[in-house]
């Protein structure tokens, strides 16, 4: 069989919580629109997986957060992505298209750490990285001999330096405020509540600065004035090759966001070059101000040790003109009905440019699930309830609801017009500094 | 152009924003169509106050919606301060 049809779906995806008051709070925010606006672009996954399937396929990409499926469409295969809150919805487009005799795949970071639970809706599971698996799986299925599992695992490491330009351009058409470019794999802090070392591995790779420039420069040819986010988790690492990259950078007129932990405010001569390259915006995951909840994060205490130096941190990063975009969980063990104002107080004192919040989520394949599971307290596995918005666990001093309604607070109070007023002015004192006026 | 103030003001906005100033017309929204950012906009903000040894209050831009609104905000604070 040549020349297949393949049609590749991002399913829709929840990012709401069920909680009629914040729902209607979010609705309503400026700043939480923005929120929404930052976490709604275009992700990495589809357009790589494009990018590695054969010139002679006809590929085509549908992002269900923008478009509507067309299940009636002649294709010849449908290969599914998903994060966890994804599934769900990912399960009915399976089910709807093998229904029709369409056989389905799927990938993804669901898929990889729960194979045996997507194979109940779709025909094949690729799990771990896709450079080497979809491939394979391609050629298989053009031979009529398609297997139900493909495992990275069995496959060789994959040099990211070799991977193809991603088709961008099949989802030309969708006006995305962000674009999620993907420089490097893998981040070496492995916190317990994250999943992502299970599809990445802990070791940290990148691609080649200039591979990562012709991405930004197809990006922008496309979208001109989308906002481009690097999805990588920990993305500074490597510090030689972020000097590359921004070699690279110089002559790309583009604003940009990344993901960093906060030791990036070490480097303040890196930092003054990532903001003369566009770097604007910074996510730092701070999870929590409290000591001992960060001692259990990570085996080494990573994050822990860096506490007290969180504010002279935060001030070396946005005094260098990047905003801090910081974020935190409610719900870790040592919390108790203060952790929202701690928070609040905190993001507050220290001006930081936004908080994104979320409430301690038992993802599967975090190792944090397991803990979970063993002490019995995760009250619910409804995958359309984890957004990170909701409570699906029980905690030793908080309730379901107060974590859903202090989670409304702390948004109420560091989004209040004073603190917009108070942190704007904040900014202009910082870049008065800046320009030396 | 033949507004020497409005040049100079795009210019800065260019500068900050990594965005020509051929794509500066009257009408394009800040946020939405070109990606200029609360964060950006103090940046822009800060810079045209030492360019143009003025005052701004920030949260006057809060309500600012696009290109001609915002350069007709700044060139008024600039006939204000200099009469």
């Amino acid at each position: 069989m040549a020349n297949l049809k393949i049609l590749l779906i991002s399913p829709g995806g929840a990012f709401l919580s069920r909680n009629d008051e914040f729902r209607t709070y979010m609705e309503g925010s400026r700043e939480m629109k923005t929120i929404l606006h930052y976490w709604n672009g275009l992700g990495a996954a589809l357009p790589t997986v494009a990018g590695l399937t054969p010139d002679r396929h006809i590929v085509s990409i549908c992002d269900e957060n923008y478009e509507t499926i067309d299940f009636s469409a002649p294709v010849d295969l449908v290969g599914l992505t998903g994060m966890t809150q994804q599934a769900p919805r990912a399960y009915e487009i399976a089910d709807e298209f093998r229904r029709r005799g369409v056989y389905v795949a799927m990938g993804g970071i669901h898929a990889t750490v729960l194979p045996v639970e997507a194979l109940e809706h779709v025909d094949t599971v690729l799990t771990g990285e896709a450079e080497n698996t979809w491939p394979q799986f391609l050629a298989d299925f053009e031979g009529g001999k398609p297997l139900h599992r493909y495992d990275q695992k069995n496959y060789p490491d994959i040099n990211l330096s070799t991977i193809p330009l991603p088709r961008y351009d099949l989802v030309a058409a969708n006006n995305y405020p962000v674009v999620w470019v993907q420089a490097t794999r893998g981040c070496p802090l492995d916190c317990d509540f994250c999943a992502a070392t299970r599809i990445y591995g802990a070791a940290y790779r990148h691609k080649d600065a200039d591979q990562v420039a012709r991405e930004i420069v197809e990006v922008k040819k496309i979208w001109k004035h989308a906002q481009v986010g690097f999805a990588d988790d920990n993305m500074f690492v490597n510090k030689k090759w972020v000097h590359n990259l921004l070699d690279q950078f110089e002559d790309i007129p583009f604003t940009w966001y990344a993901q960093s932990d906060i030791s990036l405010a070490e480097h303040p001569d890196l930092l003054t070059r990532l903001h003369r390259n566009g770097l604007r915006i910074l996510f730092v995951g701070f999870e929590s101000v409290n000591h001992e909840n960060l001692a259990t994060i990570n085996q080494n205490q990573w994050k822990a040790r860096r506490l007290e130096r969180y504010p002279e941190s935060i001030a070396a990063i946005q005094g260098a003109g990047i905003g801090v975009y910081g974020s935190f969980i409610v719900g870790m063990e040592e919390d108790t009905t203060t952790v929202f104002d701690e928070i609040a107080d905190f993001s507050n004192a220290n001006s930081i440019m936004g908080t994104q919040v979320t409430i301690l989520t038992p993802f599967p394949g975090s190792v944090l699930r397991n803990r979970l599971e063993e002490a019995r307290r995760i009250v619910s596995s409804d995958w359309r309830l984890y957004t990170a918005w909701n409570c699906v666990i029980t905690h030793p001093h908080l309730s379901a609801q107060e974590m859903e309604e202090g989670l409304l607070r702390i948004y109420r109070s560091v989004y209040s017009e004073e603190q917009l007023r108070s942190r704007a002015a904040y900014f202009k004192n910082a870049f008065r500094q800046l320009v030396g006026g | 152009m033949d507004n020497p103030s409005r040049e100079k003001i795009e210019s800065v906005v260019s500068r900050i924003s990594r965005i020509p100033k051929s794509e500066f017309a009257d009408d394009v929204l800040i946020r939405e169509e070109l990606g200029i950012d609360s964060l950006m906009a103090m940046e822009i903000v800060a810079t045209l106050e030492r360019e143009f040894s003025i005052e701004i209050d920030e949260t006057e831009m809060f309500d600012i919606q696009t290109v001609g609104e915002f350069s007709q905000f700044v060139e008024a604070r600039i006939r204000k301060s200099h009469g």
